[in-house]
C-alpha cells in the first residue's frame, strides 16, 4: 500500500523503515549478525551492543495499514530499561583513534542511538585541536573511514582456500582449524610462525608479540608501502640510534623543505598544518616563510612562500650546497644558475634566522640525506627549539623494505610454513621484482586478517574478517607518541577480529574479546583513571621520550647520479594513500587538491614537457620502467617539474570491490626494491584520448577562455576580480590597500530589504585564504555531515558533483612560468542578503529566514534549477538523478524507476548504508536543489536546546562541519550580531572583502580575507 | 418536391434543446464539486484525525493521568530536555506494576517484555513528514501545553489524533502564539487550565506570555528553516 | 448587368497567368486568382477535406510525424522515470534542450495571432488567403511549447505547485519569479489562440457540415458549428466576436514573447541579462513564425491545389515580413554586442566574445547565417517567386531561430563569473530525441487539421473576391450559404466599394 505515503518523500533514518521486511531481508542480507528480532533484544546494556541501536526509542514501520490513512502504521519501540544518562535522541561523543602507517589520528566521534555518524578530531588531544578544548581537525581521510565502517563490500566470513576452492565459514571453524598448527608449531617449533603486519606502535599488540615469541618461535615482519623508514635510519646514523623528528612550525620563521611535505603527507599533518598558520598573517607574530624545493607538486610546496620545482636527483645537490653553505664540511655540489638563484637568500634568511629555522628532507630520499639534514637542523641551531628528536618505537626493528624482502627470501626458500599477515595488502603494495604474492604460495598455510577480500587474502589460504577500528578496542600513538585508547562504537558489523584478537588467539590469551586484551594492558591504570583515559582519549604524559646525543655531521651523500631524461617520482595519493581507502567512494570521489583529478590517477607532466611530447590532458602516455610500463592518460600540471613525472600510487586495484577495482592504473607495477621512490623511465604518446574526470578546468580547453580566467584571478601576487591578495610587505606598507581594491560597490537598490536578517542572530561566514592549503578536510566533513551522495565518474564527467563546499584553485603566473603560484578558494553558498536564487523560484522553496540564511527547503523545491542559474557562485547542487540509490561505476543511464515517485528509488539503498544517514538533515530525492546552508540543524539544535535551558548562546559555540574539520581554522562561522564575535572581527578585518560583490551587490554573508604571502622577491627571479 | 435529407443543413434538432439543462445542472454542479474535493482533503480522513490504534497493551491515559494524576513526564521523560518525546521504558511500568496488578492479563504483554528484554511494540499515533523537524524542548519549556496538540489525553481511555498536525494547522499557532500559551506558573501538563475568559484579558495575557517567554517574532516563526532542514 | 469589374479582374488575372504580384494602378490587384468564383473558392478548399484519400504524400508525412510523436512519448517516459539526469543538463548549465525548445515553440506561435490579429487590424486583405493556417500552427506550435516546461523540471508530478492553488500548507507561488509569469502569459496566449481560431472557424464548419454526404461527419461538424445558418443575426455577431479577439489578442503578440524573454532578462547572468531582450525576442518569433509559415505553406498549397487562394502575392508579402522581421533581428545582435563592448562590464564583454569566438562559435555562425544572411536573397523578386528558395529559406528561418535560443540559454551558461565552475555543455541522444519528437507532435497535429478542417478561411477570402463586391454580382445558379450583410459596402466609409475606381 505504499501510495498511501503521500508525504513519505524525504527518508531521514533508520526511523520508520527498519521494521519493513524487505529491509530486513536486504539488512540480513547485509550482514550475518543482524537478527530483525535481536535488533530490539536488549539483553545487555552496553551502548555499543548494535541491536541498541534500533532499541533506541524511535519509530520502527510496520507494513499493515490502517483503513485508508495516508501514512504507513508506525511502531515505537523503547528501552524496557534506558541506560544511565542517555537520552533517546541527543546523540553522544566518543573518543578513540586511527592508526595509519603505525602513526595514531586522535579523533571524536558522533554516535546517534548507537549509530556512528561523523568523525571529527578529538579537541582535547595536542594532535588534532584547533580551538582548545572546543574543537578538533581530521583529515579527509580519517573523516572518510565512517564510510568504511559500513562499507557492505567489506568482507563478511572467514574464508577458506587451502583446498583450491572457496568454502565460506566463521571464526569457530577457523579457530578449531588452527588449533591443530597451534599444536604442531609447540610440539616442534621448526622453523615457527611468521606474522607480517603493518607498521604500528600499539602497546597491546607489543604485549601480544612478545606473549606469542613466549610461545613458540615466532618471525615478527613490517611492511608498509609509503614508509618513513629512510628517515629513520638516517637519523639513527647520524645519532646512533633511531629518533622521530617533531617539527615546531610554529616556531619556525624560516622553513626549508626539500621534498617534505609537513602539511599534507606527514602522519602529523594536522598538527604541523595548525602550527604553520600561527605564523601567518596575525597581528602577534612576523609572517613566517616557507622555501620549498621539490620533484613535485605538494600541498605545502603550494602554499609555500618561494617555491622550486627541481628533478628528484637534484634535492641532494642541493642539500649539500646548504650544507656546506651553512658551514658543514660538505662536498659542495655544483648547482645551476637557477639553483643558485634560489639558495642564496634561502642561505641568507637561514643564518639571519638562526635558532627560528628549520630544514626537512621528504621520506623518499635516502637515509644519507636526512642524516646530513639533521647535521644542518644541528648546525642552524634547530634542535631543540624549532625541532625536537623523540625516541622511536621498537627501535631494533629494520626497515620495512628490507624486512618485507626478506620475508619474501624466505617464503620462496619454503622456509615459512605458517604466515598470519595482519591486514595490509602486500599482494597488491609490494615491489613487483619481490613477487611477494607469487612467493606466498610457498606457505603451507597463509591467513590474511583484512576488512576487504582482497589481493592478498586470495593469494592466501585463509582470509578472516577484520574489524574496523570504530568497532573493536586497540590503542594507538600518535606522532609524538602519546598514548590513545580506540574504543569502537558499535558491535562489529560483519563479525571481525581486530589484529589483536588474531594475535591473542596464537598466543594463547585467555581473553578473547578485544576490550578485555586492550585492558589488560593497562592493567596499572585503575578503573576510574581508565574511564578518565578513555573520556579524554589520551593517557596523559605517555609520549616518548626525548633522546638528546650528538649529532655526528660528518654525513655525506651518495654521488647522485646526472639524471638525463624522464625521471618518475612514486606520490602517495591525497585521498587513497597506498590505495587502501580505494573502496571508499567518498574518497574516490574527492577531488585531488592539485589536480582536481576524480577516480582515477594520471601522470603529472609540466606544460614544458606536455609541449615536447606533444600531448595535452587526457592523452595517453606509456611510461616504461625497465621491463615493465603502464599506460595512463597525462595531465598537465602547472608547477610540475621539467623533466619529472608524478605517478600517483594506490590505483588499479583488481579487488578492490565495486567502488575501488579498476579506477586509474596500477602504478606499483613500475615499483621495485631498487627504486621505490624515484626512477627513469621512457615516455612516449600512444595518440590514444582518455576523458579525465575533473571537478575544474574539465573541457576548458581555448585561449580565450584560459586569457578570461588569468584575466579574472590575477597575476603573481597581485589582486584581481575574485581573488585579492598582496605580499607581506605590501601588505606592512599599506594595510588599507585591500579597502581600497573594493571598487566601491553600488549599495543602491530598488526597494530597502524588507528587514534586516539579524533576529535574534545574524550568521555570517569569512574564510581566509592566506590559511587555506586545499586539504579538502572539509568537503569531507561536509559530506558526511549533510549526507552528500557521490555521483560517480560519468556524473562528474557531467559536471554533476554533489559537493555542497568545492576549493577552487587556481594557478596564477603565465602558461611559461615553472613556478605557478597556487591560490585556494573555498566555495560554499555565500549566503548572500541579496539573494538572486530566491528571486526566481517559482514555488519559493529557497527563501531568506530571520538570522540571514538562504534557507533551501527540499520538500517544496520542484526542481526547475532556476536559482541554479541565477547563482553567480554556482554553488547550488541539483540531484539530476537518484544518487543515493544510483550506482556510481554504472554506465551513464541508469534504469527507470517504476515504484510512485515519492517513495523514491532511495528505498533500493542498502539498509547498512541508510544506517549511516545523518538523521538531523533531510535525505534529498531526486529532482530536487540542495546547497550548503551553515549545517542549519547544528544552529537550531544548539539554539533550541540553549534557550530550552534559559542560557546565553556563546560566540563559537556552534561550528559548521566545514569549519571544525579544518586544521589550519581558515574558516569561522558565528553571530554578527556580537561585535566580538570572531566572525564579526574577521569581516571587519582590514583584509575582508565579498566575492563578486562589487558586481552584482549581492551582499554575501560570507567574506574572504585577502591572502598575504611572503615570497622572497630574489628567490622568485 | 421534398428535399433529399442531405440537403438540409444539419443544424441542432428539437431535442437538443433538452440537453440545456444538462449543461446548466453540470456548471451548477462543478459549484458543488470543487468544494467538495476541497473539503474532502482537508477531511479528518485525510488528516488523520480520529486515528486511535489499538495498542498491544491497553493502557489507559484516561486512568493514569487522569484517575490517578500521574504527571505526564514521569514516563514521557525526555520531552524537555529533547526533541524526542521518548516512551517510557517496561521499567517504568514495572515500577509500579511489579506490586500492583501482578496478575492482570492485560499487562501480561509487559511482565513478558520485562522478562524476555524485548520491547513493546506501541503504535505511533502522532506521526509527522520526514523532513519536518518538531522539537517537543522547544515547545514545552516555553508555555505551549500538552493539550494544544495532543488534546485531553486524560481523558482518553485509547490515544486518538485529535489535532490534523496539517502544515497549515501548525502555521496557525506559529502566526499567532500568544492566545496558545500559558502562565509559567501553570504547569504545562495541566489539562484543566484555561485562558481567562474576558477576550482582553486573554489578550493582554498573550502579550505578557510572549514576552515572559521571549518568543521569536512571527517572521522567525514562519521561516521555513525554523520546522524544514 | 453590371458586372463589368468581374470581367475585368478575371482579364488582368489571365494576363498575368496567376502572377497577381504586379500593381497595376488602375486595377486592385486580385487576392484570388484563376477566376474562381464563390462557389469555385468553397470547391478548392472543401475538396481536400472532402476527397475520398488525401495525396500520398499526406499518408508519408503522416507515417514520419507518427514515428516521431512516438519516439516523442518513449523519451518523456524515460525522463520521468529516471530524473532530469537523463539530459546533458549540468552544473553552471541547469536550463538547456528543454527550455530552449519551449522558447523555440513559443516563438514559432506568434506568427499565428500577428496574422489573425494585428493584420486584421491593420485591414491587410490578403491575410485571409493564410490566416487559418498560421492560426492553426499557432495552436499546435503552443501544444509543443507547453510540454517542456511541464517536463523539465525535476520532480513533473509536483509542477502543480507552480499554480495559485490552495493548499493545507497555506502556500502560494512566488510571484517575483519570472517563470510564474510565464505560467500566465503562455496561458492566456493559449487561451485566447485557441478561441480566436475556433470562432473565425465556425462559418466554414458549417460550410463543411452542409456540403457533407454521411450522417456522422454531419453531425460532428455540426455539433462544432454551433448550429450556424447563414443568418445576418449570425453574421452579426460573428463579426463583432471575431473583432474583439482581434483585439484582445493584438497585446498578446507583444506580451508573450515579451514575458518569455523575461526569463533571462530578468536574471543576473550575462549574456542573459539584457534590456534589449523583450522587442529583440517578438521580433524574433515573427520572423521565425512567418518562416514556419512560408515552411508550411508551400508544401500545402502544392499538395492540396491551394494555388489560387494562397497565391504568389501572399507568399510575396511573406517573404517582405521575413526579411524585414530577419533584419530587426540582425540589428538585435548588433546591439547586443555594442552594448556587451560599451558596458565596459568584464563579464558581459566576455561572454559575447566567446559567444563569437569561443567553443560554440560555430552554433553561433550557424545563427547569424540564417536569421540575417540566408534572409537577404528575398530582396530578389525572382527568389520570392521561386517556391523552392522561399522554402529554403523558411527553413533557414526555424534552424536559425532554434540555435538563436540554443546561444543564449545553455551557452550562456556555460561561462558565467567563477571561471572554477565553468563546464561545456552536450546534449545526450535524449535530448536531441525529445526535439525531434516534439516536432513529430507538431507535425501530427497539422497534418489532421489539414484533412479534417477547413484550411483556408473559405468565408474571408470570399469577401475579397469581386462578386463580393459588384452589386448583385452573384448569379442565380449560385447557391448563396456565405451571404454577408456588409459585403456592399465598405464598413466604415459607408461608400460602396471599389467607389474609389
Amino acid at each position: 500500500m505504499k501510495h498511501h505515503s503521500a508525504q513519505r518523500e524525504y527518508w531521514r533514518s533508520l526511523e520508520h523503515l527498519a521494521n519493513t521486511p524487505e529491509i530486513q531481508q536486504s539488512a540480513s542480507a547485509e550482514f550475518a549478525s543482524y537478527e530483525p528480532d535481536g535488533m530490539l533484544s536488549m539483553s545487555s546494556l552496553t551502548r555499543r551492543r548494535f541491536m541498541k541501536l534500533m532499541g533506541a526509542s524511535m519509530a520502527l514501520a510496520g507494513l499493515s495499514l490502517n483503513g485508508c490513512r495516508r501514512w504507513p502504521e508506525a511502531k515505537l519501540a523503547p528501552y524496557t530499561s534506558t541506560p544511565p544518562n542517555r537520552i533517546p535522541g541527543i546523540p553522544e561523543q566518543y573518543a578513540t583513534m586511527m592508526e595509519l602507517g603505525g602513526v595514531g589520528s586522535p579523533l571524536l566521534v558522533t554516535s546517534y542511538d548507537g549509530r556512528p555518524i561523523k568523525i571529527e578530531g578529538n579537541p582535547t588531544h595536542p594532535f588534532s585541536e584547533t580551538v582548545k578544548g572546543r574543537s578538533g581537525a581530521a583529515d579527509a581521510i580519517a573523516q572518510a573511514s565512517i564510510l568504511e565502517m559500513y562499507d557492505p563490500d567489506r568482507s563478511k566470513a572467514v574464508i577458506n582456500r587451502s583446498g583450491g576452492n572457496e568454502i565460506a565459514t566463521d571464526w569457530d571453524h577457523f579457530t578449531s582449524a588452527m588449533s591443530s598448527t597451534i599444536d604442531s608449531l609447540t610440539a616442534s617449533p621448526g622453523s615457527g610462525l611468521a606474522i607480517l603486519c603493518e607498521a604500528t606502535a600499539s602497546l597491546t599488540t607489543t604485549r601480544l608479540k612478545a606473549a606469542l615469541a613466549k610461545r613458540f618461535p615466532t618471525a615478527f615482519y613490517e611492511y608498509e608501502a609509503l614508509s618513513r623508514d629512510n628517515e629513520r635510519v638516517g637519523i639513527k646514523s647520524a645519532l646512533g640510534q633511531p629518533a622521530r623528528q617533531v617539527l615546531h612550525l610554529d616556531k619556525a620563521a624560516v622553513v626549508v623543505l626539500l621534498d617534505a611535505d609537513p602539511l599534507g603527507a606527514h602522519p602529523a599533518h594536522v598538527r604541523y598544518a595548525g602550527d604553520w598558520v600561527k605564523h601567518r598573517p596575525n597581528k602577534e607574530k612576523e609572517t613566517s616563510r616557507v622555501y620549498a624545493i621539490e620533484s613535485a607538486m605538494t600541498i605545502s610546496g603550494s602554499v609555500a612562500d618561494c617555491r622550486m620545482g627541481v628533478r628528484p636527483s637534484r634535492v641532494g645537490a642541493i642539500l649539500s650546497a646548504i650544507a656546506a653553505q651553512v658551514g658543514l664540511a660538505a662536498a659542495a655540489a655544483s648547482l645551476t644558475a637557477e639553483e643558485e638563484a634560489f639558495i642564496k637568500p634561502l642561505i641568507a634568511d637561514l643564518s639571519a634566522n638562526s635558532g627560528k629555522s628549520l630544514v626537512a628532507v621528504g621520506p623518499h630520499h635516502p637515509a644519507e640525506m636526512h642524516a646530513m639534514a639533521l647535521a644542518i637542523n644541528d648546525k642552524i641551531g634547530a634542535i631543540g627549539s624549532t625541532l625536537t628528536l623523540l625516541e622511536e618505537p621498537n627501535a631494533d626493528r629494520p626497515h620495512h623494505f628490507d624486512s618485507l624482502a626478506d620475508l619474501t627470501k624466505k617464503l620462496k626458500a619454503k622456509q615459512i610454513d605458517t604466515l598470519v599477515i595482519l591486514g595490509g595488502n602486500p599482494a597488491y603494495d609490494a615491489p613487483t621484482d619481490l613477487d611477494f604474492a607469487g612467493a606466498l604460495k610457498n606457505a603451507k598455510t597463509s591467513i590474511h586478517l583484512s576488512l576487504y577480500d582482497n589481493e592478498t587474502s586470495h593469494a592466501c589460504t585463509w582470509h578472516v574478517p577484520r574489524a574496523h577500528y570504530l568497532e573493536a578496542w586497540g590503542d594507538a600513538r600518535a606522532w609524538d607518541g602519546t598514548v590513545s585508547i580506540c574504543q569502537p562504537l558499535i558491535e562489529p558489523l560483519y563479525n571481525g577480529k581486530s589484529s589483536d584478537q588474531m594475535l591473542a588467539f596464537f598466543a594463547g590469551e585467555p581473553e578473547t574479546e578485544s576490550d578485555a586484551i586492550v585492558r589488560k594492558t593497562f592493567a596499572d591504570i585503575d578503573d576510574l583513571a581508565w574511564r578518565r583515559v578513555l573520556n579524554d582519549g589520551l593517557v596523559k604524559d605517555s609520549g616518548f621520550k626525548k633522546v638528546s646525543a650528538t649529532i655526528n655531521s660528518s654525513a655525506a651523500l651518495p654521488a647522485a647520479g646526472g639524471q638525463s631524461g624522464y625521471e618518475v617520482r612514486f606520490l602517495q595519493d591525497s585521498k587513497l594513500y597506498d590505495g587502501r581507502f580505494a573502496t571508499s567512494g567518498w574518497l574516490q570521489e574527492l577531488p585531488d587538491p592539485l589536480s582536481k583529478i576524480v577516480w582515477d590517477n594520471a601522470v603529472l607532466v609540466s606544460p614544458r614537457d606536455a609541449a615536447g611530447l606533444g600531448v595535452g590532458v587526457g592523452d595517453m602516455l606509456k611510461v616504461t620502467v625497465g621491463g615493465a610500463s603502464v599506460e595512463m592518460p597525462a595531465f598537465v600540471l602547472p608547477g610540475q617539474p621539467v623533466g619529472v613525472i608524478g605517478l600517483a600510487l594506490g590505483y588499479g586495484r583488481t579487488m578492490g570491490e565495486h567502488i575501488g577495482s579498476d579506477v586509474g592504473v596500477n602504478t606499483y607495477a613500475l615499483r621495485t626494491t631498487g627504486a621505490m621512490y624515484f626512477t627513469s623511465a621512457q615516455v612516449t604518446a600512444t595518440g590514444a584520448y582518455y576523458d579525465l574526470a575533473t571537478t575544474q578546468d574539465h573541457h576548458l580547453f581555448d585561449q580565450l577562455g584560459i586569457q578570461e580566467r588569468q584575466a579574472r584571478v590575477g597575476e603573481k601576487h597581485k589582486s584581481a576580480e575574485i581573488i585579492r591578495e598582496a605580499t607581506a610587505a605590501e601588505y606592512k606598507r599599506d594595510p588599507q590597500l585591500f579597502q581600497r581594491n573594493e571598487e566601491g560597490g553600488i549599495s543602491l537598490q530598488l526597494y530597502e530589504p524588507p528587514r534586516r536578517f539579524n533576529d535574534p542572530h545574524a550568521w555570517g561566514m569569512a574564510i581566509d585564504l592566506s590559511r587555506c592549503i586545499g586539504c579538502h578536510a572539509c568537503v569531507i566533513a561536509c559530506q558526511a555531515e549533510n549526507n552528500v551522495p557521490i555521483v560517480g565518474r560519468d556524473n562528474v564527467l557531467k559536471s554533476r558533483q554533489m559537493h555542497w563546499i568545492r576549493i577552487d584553485r587556481y594557478f596564477k603566473g603565465d602558461a611559461e612560468d615553472p613556478n605557478p603560484e597556487v591560490v585556494f578558494q573555498p566555495v560554499a553558498c555565500q549566503q548572500c542578503e541579496n539573494a538572486p536564487c530566491e528571486e526566481v523560484c517559482p514555488v519559493g522553496a529557497t527563501t531568506h529566514d530571520t538570522e540571514g540564511l538562504n534557507v533551501m527547503v527540499y520538500n517544496r523545491c520542484v526542481g526547475t534549477r532556476y536559482c541554479s542559474n541565477n547563482c553567480p557562485y554556482k554553488v547550488r547542487r541539483f540531484n539530476y538523478l537518484d544518487w543515493h540509490s544510483q550506482d556510481p561505476r554504472h554506465d551513464k543511464y541508469p534504469k527507470p524507476w517504476l515504484g510512485l515517485p515519492d517513495t523514491q528509488q532511495i528505498e533500493t539503498v542498502p539498509m547498512v548504508e541508510r544506517m549511516m544517514y545523518n538523521p538531523e538533515v533531510t535525505v534529498r530525492m531526486r529532482g530536487v536543489m540542495e546547497k550548503c546552508t551553515f549545517c542549519i540543524q547544528r544552529i537550531h539544535n544548539t539554539t533550541i536546546a540553549k534557550r530550552a535551558r534559559g542560557e546565553e548562546l556563546k560566540d563559537g559555540e556552534i561550528m559548521t562541519a566545514c569549519q571544525q574539520s579544518c586544521p589550519t581554522q581558515a574558516i569561522v562561522f558565528g553571530d554578527l550580531n556580537d561585535a566580538n564575535s570572531k566572525v564579526s572581527k574577521w569581516h571587519q578585518d582590514k583584509r575582508a572583502y565579498s566575492l563578486l560583490d562589487a558586481d552584482l551587490n549581492t551582499k554575501p554573508r560570507n567574506r574572504y580575507l585577502a591572502k598575504i604571502s611572503n615570497p622572497n622577491d630574489e628567490a622568485n627571479g | 418536391m421534398t428535399q433529399e435529407w442531405y440537403e438540409q443543413p444539419f443544424v441542432f434538432p428539437k431535442w437538443a434543446n433538452f440537453l440545456l439543462p444538462g449543461i446548466v445542472l453540470a456548471v451548477v454542479g462543478g459549484l458543488f464539486y470543487v468544494p467538495t474535493v476541497v473539503g474532502l482533503g482537508a477531511s479528518p480522513k485525510t488528516t488523520a484525525v480520529g486515528y486511535e490504534p489499538v495498542q498491544p497493551v491497553p493502557y489507559s491515559h484516561a486512568l493514569h493521568a487522569g484517575k490517578l494524576g500521574i504527571d505526564c513526564r514521569y514516563c514521557h521523560t525526555t520531552v524537555e530536555k529533547a526533541n524526542f518525546a521518548s516512551l517510557p521504558p517496561t521499567e517504568t511500568c514495572m515500577n509500579c506494576h511489579t506490586n500492583i496488578r501482578t496478575e492482570s492479563q492485560a499487562l501480561a504483554p509487559v511482565r513478558e517484555s520485562w522478562a524476555t528484554g524485548k520491547p513493546v511494540e506501541w503504535i505511533q499515533v502522532h506521526n509527522l513528514p520526514q523532513y519536518v523537524y518538531f522539537s517537543h524542548q522547544a515547545h514545552v519549556n516555553h508555555g505551549v501545553g500538552c493539550i494544544e496538540c495532543h488534546g485531553r489525553i486524560d481523558q482518553m481511555e485509547r490515544v486518538y489524533q485529535v489535532k490534523p498536525l496539517s502544515m497549515g494547522w501548525c502555521l496557525g499557532c506559529h502566526r499567532d502564539p500568544g492566545p496558545h500559551l500559558r502562565p509559567k506558573t501553570v504547569a504545562v501538563t495541566d489539562m484543566n487550565w484555561t485562558p481567562p475568559a474576558d477576550p482582553t484579558d486573554a489578550e493582554n495575557l498573550a502579550e505578557q506570555l510572549l514576552k515572559d517567554y521571549s518568543i521569536h517574532d512571527k517572521a522567525y516563526m514562519q521561516s521555513c528553516s525554523t520546522c524544514h532542514r | 448587368m453590371a458586372s463589368v469589374p468581374t470581367t475585368e479582374f478575371i482579364r488582368i488575372a489571365e494576363q498575368t497567368e496567376g502572377d497577381n504580384t504586379t500593381d497595376d494602378p488602375r486595377f486592385r490587384a486580385p487576392l484570388v486568382t484563376g477566376g474562381k468564383n464563390f462557389a469555385a473558392v468553397t470547391e478548392t478548399v472543401a475538396n481536400i477535406a472532402e476527397r475520398p484519400a488525401p495525396p500520398q504524400a499526406w499518408y508519408v508525412a503522416m507515417g514520419v510525424s507518427l514515428a516521431l510523436l512516438g519516439l516523442l512519448g518513449a523519451m518523456v517516459g524515460y525522463l520521468i522515470l529516471t530524473g532530469v539526469g537523463v539530459w546533458g543538463n549540468n552544473q553552471p548549465v541547469g536550463w538547456a534542450f528543454g527550455i530552449v525548445n519551449f522558447v523555440f515553440w513559443v516563438g514559432i506561435g506568434h506568427a499565428g495571432t500577428l496574422i489573425s490579429a494585428i493584420l486584421y487590424l491593420f485591414r491587410q486583405n490578403w491575410r485571409t488567403g493564410i490566416n487559418r493556417l498560421a492560426e492553426a500552427m499557432t495552436i499546435f506550435a503552443v501544444i509543443c511549447a507547453a510540454l517542456f516546461p511541464g517536463i523539465h523540471v525535476g520532480r513533473p508530478w509536483l509542477a502543480y505547485w507552480l499554480f495559485p492553488i490552495p493548499d493545507q500548507m497555506n502556500l502560494w507561488p512566488q510571484f517575483r519569479s519570472p517563470l510564474m509569469w510565464d505560467v500566465f502569459a503562455v496561458g492566456t496566449y493559449a487561451t485566447v489562440s485557441l478561441l480566436f481560431w475556433y470562432v473565425g472557424m465556425v462559418p466554414d464548419i458549417a460550410t463543411f457540415r452542409d456540403r457533407s454526404k454521411s450522417k456522422i461527419k454531419q453531425v460532428v461538424y455540426g455539433i462544432f458549428a454551433l448550429g450556424w445558418n447563414g443568418s445576418s443575426r449570425h453574421w452579426h455577431r460573428y463579426e463583432r466576436a471575431y473583432l474583439l479577439l482581434a483585439a484582445i489578442a493584438t497585446p498578446l503578440v507583444l506580451s508573450v514573447h515579451s514575458t518569455v524573454s523575461f526569463d533571462m532578462a530578468v536574471s543576473q547572468i550575462p549574456g542573459w541579462h539584457t534590456t534589449v531582450f523583450p522587442p529583440y525576442f517578438v521580433a524574433g518569433a515573427i520572423y521565425g513564425g512567418f518562416a514556419m509559415v512560408i515552411f508550411l505553406v508551400v508544401p500545402a498549397r502544392e499538395l492540396f491545389g491551394l494555388k489560387d487562394i494562397i497565391t504568389k502575392r501572399h507568399m510575396d508579402n511573406m517573404a517582405k515580413i521575413t526579411m524585414a522581421t530577419s533584419m530587426m533581428v540582425g540589428y538585435s545582435y548588433m546591439t547586443e554586442f555594442f552594448i556587451a563592448g560599451y558596458s565596459g562590464d568584464r563579464n558581459e564583454a566576455f561572454t559575447f566574445h566567446n559567444r563569437a569566438l569561443g567553443p560554440y562559435c560555430w552554433s553561433w555562425c550557424v545563427m547569424f547565417f540564417c536569421n540575417v544572411v540566408a534572409p537577404q536573397v528575398l530582396w530578389s523578386k525572382k527568389c520570392r517567386m521561386n517556391m523552392w528558395i522561399m522554402w529554403v529559406v523558411g527553413i533557414c528561418g526555424n534552424v536559425g531561430m532554434w540555435f538563436e535560443r540554443f546561444e543564449i540559454i545553455p551557452e550562456s551558461l556555460t561561462r558565467d563569473f567563477l571561471p572554477s565552475s565553468w563546464h561545456a555543455y552536450w546534449p545526450t541522444w535524449v535530448d536531441l530525441c525529445t526535439l525531434a519528437g516534439s516536432f513529430g507532435l507538431f507535425m501530427t497535429l497539422f497534418l489532421l487539421f489539414c484533412r479534417y478542417l477547413p484550411t483556408v478561411a473559405m468565408a474571408e477570402v470570399k469577401t475579397m473576391l469581386p462578386e463580393a463586391h459588384a452589386h448583385g454580382a452573384h448569379s442565380a445558379d449560385e447557391k448563396r450559404t456565405d451571404y454577408r450583410p456588409d459585403e456592399h459596402h465598405d464598413p466604415d466609409t459607408d461608400a460602396p466599394r471599389f467607389a474609389n475606381r
